[in-house]
């Protein structure tokens, strides 16, 4: 592991500090000095994951009052509590 | 006699009727009478020295204006300030002048608010508006340093600086080490004894602080390349206000180790250096220094806006590679001479400084004294840290991800590093306000204004959208760092 780790702000030092990609910040000097010294810092890491159409569409509508009611109706219609609902609903999908 | 004001600067025309005047061949009876009401006059004149009357009558018209027989531009400037003797003696500021006629703003005076027809004399103030008399370091913010009361300590109280390496002390003070001894930095406390800091009838300034160092392995014998100093680094913008003009750096210093010890002063580029002796006779004893600097030369490499501007060097101890002549700017980068003290010679020494004041002008004048609060935010420009009592707001984007923005309560010199020292110590509250502990935190943005967060909770609490907040949990101090030191 290197001293340094790429990032969108600029380079991630190995004590954790976030250095900014400004050439007036006498860390990131520190860090251009070292690349020049000929090593190499370690990639950044990979971009999370976007949220899959499932997921924004639970999102979508564990927002909606409407579809909060239909939830605890069906859960009261068959004697179930709602996170009992819930989870028999994820089960089948 | 007349007024002072209304003697003439041609001697011949002082020659009124006795006792007002000297005229040829006058009795030998009024020489005496002339004498003592000379002496009159300027006893008259010496009561009052702020304000002289210049025997100008004044004729009341308004309620802020007067006008005057003959016209006074040389002695009636606007910003002047005036005494009149109208039915109360009151004060002003010319505010207009046309002519013969003046213009006023009184002073609020609780028994007249107004002039009259009363206004019988008027003095003006010994210091005009466009002044030349009193020092140009009086009018401005005249001391460079800050901190220089080691009164503001953000990072820690003590330290223990690492060999080959800088480490930064109180607010804007750093130590350089190479050598084989080791040190000690703490802040020295007048509450813990009163000898930490010079005393309030020695110096002036009940000082709360000094910035001590203690040697704690020794380094008798100093090698041709070693050094230890403590440093300070004047940013370009303020180094511009008084470079290459004489300047003056006073401080106070407390050491165990008496000798010749040296300051040294050094540009951006390293490649112009000031060297200069100052004498410690007894230890353990507070001991003001007053150096005065001649001004640099404008060639080698000078920063003036956010970069380094001067690194002001109290060298500890340096070996032969760092000496050189005192007393002139040179083409190189020097510590000390070779007179310098070592003050690693014995585990023990100490060197206590405060009261530090860099100046235009070649003597130090008393040392400028800032509100703590204005001290705290010039210290901010360089280095902050949000605290335990801090709240942080944003919105969760995801079940695992709140965004949060921070503006920073003083813009820094440059975009900071940004440093988490305690990611378990920080507290995230979902929409409903309940807390939430956090598994992993970065940042998406850093500018010298703004701190973009991205922190992560602990498991999928959050639902998109709804309000966030994230804090230090008690006793967790000094949980984010933002750091944009020279």
């Amino acid at each position: 592991m290197a001293l340094y780790k790429l990032a969108k702000v600029g380079v991630i030092r190995s004590d954790g500090a976030f250095i900014p990609k400004d050439n007036s910040n006498r860390d990131y000097i520190e860090f251009l000095r070292w690349v020049i010294e000929g090593n190499t810092p370690d990639p950044a890491d990979p971009d999370p994951v976007p949220a899959t159409d499932l997921e924004n569409a639970t999102l979508t509508l564990q927002r909606d009052p409407v579809f909060r009611a239909l939830v605890k109706v069906l859960a009261a219609h068959f004697g179930l509590t709602v996170a009992q609902l819930v989870a028999e609903i994820k089960a089948q999908v | 006699m007349s007024k002072v004001g209304s003697w003439s600067t041609t001697a011949g025309n002082n020659n009124s009727t006795p006792p007002d005047g000297w005229p040829e061949g006058q009795a030998p009876s009024t020489v005496n009478d002339c004498a003592r009401e000379m002496m009159a006059q300027i006893k008259t004149m010496v009561n009052s020295l702020e304000y002289v009357d210049l025997n100008n009558t004044p004729s009341f018209l308004t309620a802020t204006t007067f006008s005057m027989a003959t016209a006074d531009a040389t002695n009636f400037e606007v910003g002047r300030r005036v005494k009149l003797f109208d039915a109360n003696t009151m004060y002003g500021t010319i505010i207009s002048v046309s002519a013969t006629q003046v213009q006023v703003r009184l002073d609020y005076h609780t028994a007249q608010s107004a002039l009259t027809a009363q206004l019988s004399s008027i003095a003006m103030a010994v210091v005009k508006a466009t002044n030349s008399s009193i020092p140009d370091n009086v009018w401005k913010r005249k001391n460079a340093i800050i901190n220089g009361s080691m009164d503001i300590w953000q990072r820690s109280a003590s330290f223990q600086p690492a060999n080959n390496a800088t480490t930064y002390l109180a607010d804007r003070w750093q130590i350089n080490l190479s050598m084989g001894g080791a040190i000690a930095v703490s802040r020295s406390e007048r509450s813990a004894n009163a000898s930490n800091v010079p005393t309030l009838a020695q110096s002036g300034v009940f000082f709360n602080h000094s910035l001590l160092i203690s040697v704690s392995a020794v380094d008798a014998a100093i090698a041709a390349g070693e050094f230890a100093t403590l440093g300070y680094i004047v940013e370009g913008f303020d180094w511009r206000q008084i470079a290459h003009k004489p300047t003056n750096l006073s401080f106070w210093v407390n050491t165990r180790e008496s000798g010749i010890y040296a300051i040294s002063m050094r540009n951006n580029g390293s490649d112009r250096s000031f060297v200069q002796d100052y004498t410690i006779s007894a230890i353990a004893t507070w001991t003001k220094v007053s150096i005065p600097i001649p001004e640099a030369t404008t060639a080698g490499t000078w920063d003036y806006s956010s970069g380094v501007g001067l690194r002001i060097i109290f060298t500890l101890a340096a070996g032969a590679t760092y000496q050189g002549g005192a007393g002139n700017w040179t083409a190189a980068n020097l510590l000390c001479t070779a007179s310098q003290a070592n003050l690693l010679r014995s585990a023990g020494n100490t060197f206590a400084i405060t009261g530090v004041q860099l100046e235009e002008g070649q003597f130090a004048t008393p040392l400028e004294i800032r509100p703590y609060a204005q001290e705290k935010q010039l210290c901010q420009r360089y280095y902050q840290r949000l605290e335990a009592t801090e709240r942080v707001f944003g919105h969760a984007t995801s079940t695992t991800r709140g965004i949060y923005g921070w503006d920073l309560p003083v813009e820094m010199r440059v975009a900071p590093t940004v440093a988490f020292t305690a990611v378990t110590g920080l507290v995230n509250t979902d929409g409903n306000g309940t807390e939430r502990s956090v598994s992993a935190a970065t940042t998406l943005n850093i500018t010298s204004k703004n701190i973009i967060f991205d922190i992560a909770p602990v498991g999928t609490p959050f639902t998109a959208g709804q309000g966030a907040m994230f804090f230090g949990s008690t006793g967790a101090a000094n949980i984010i760092t933002f750091d944009a030191e020279l």
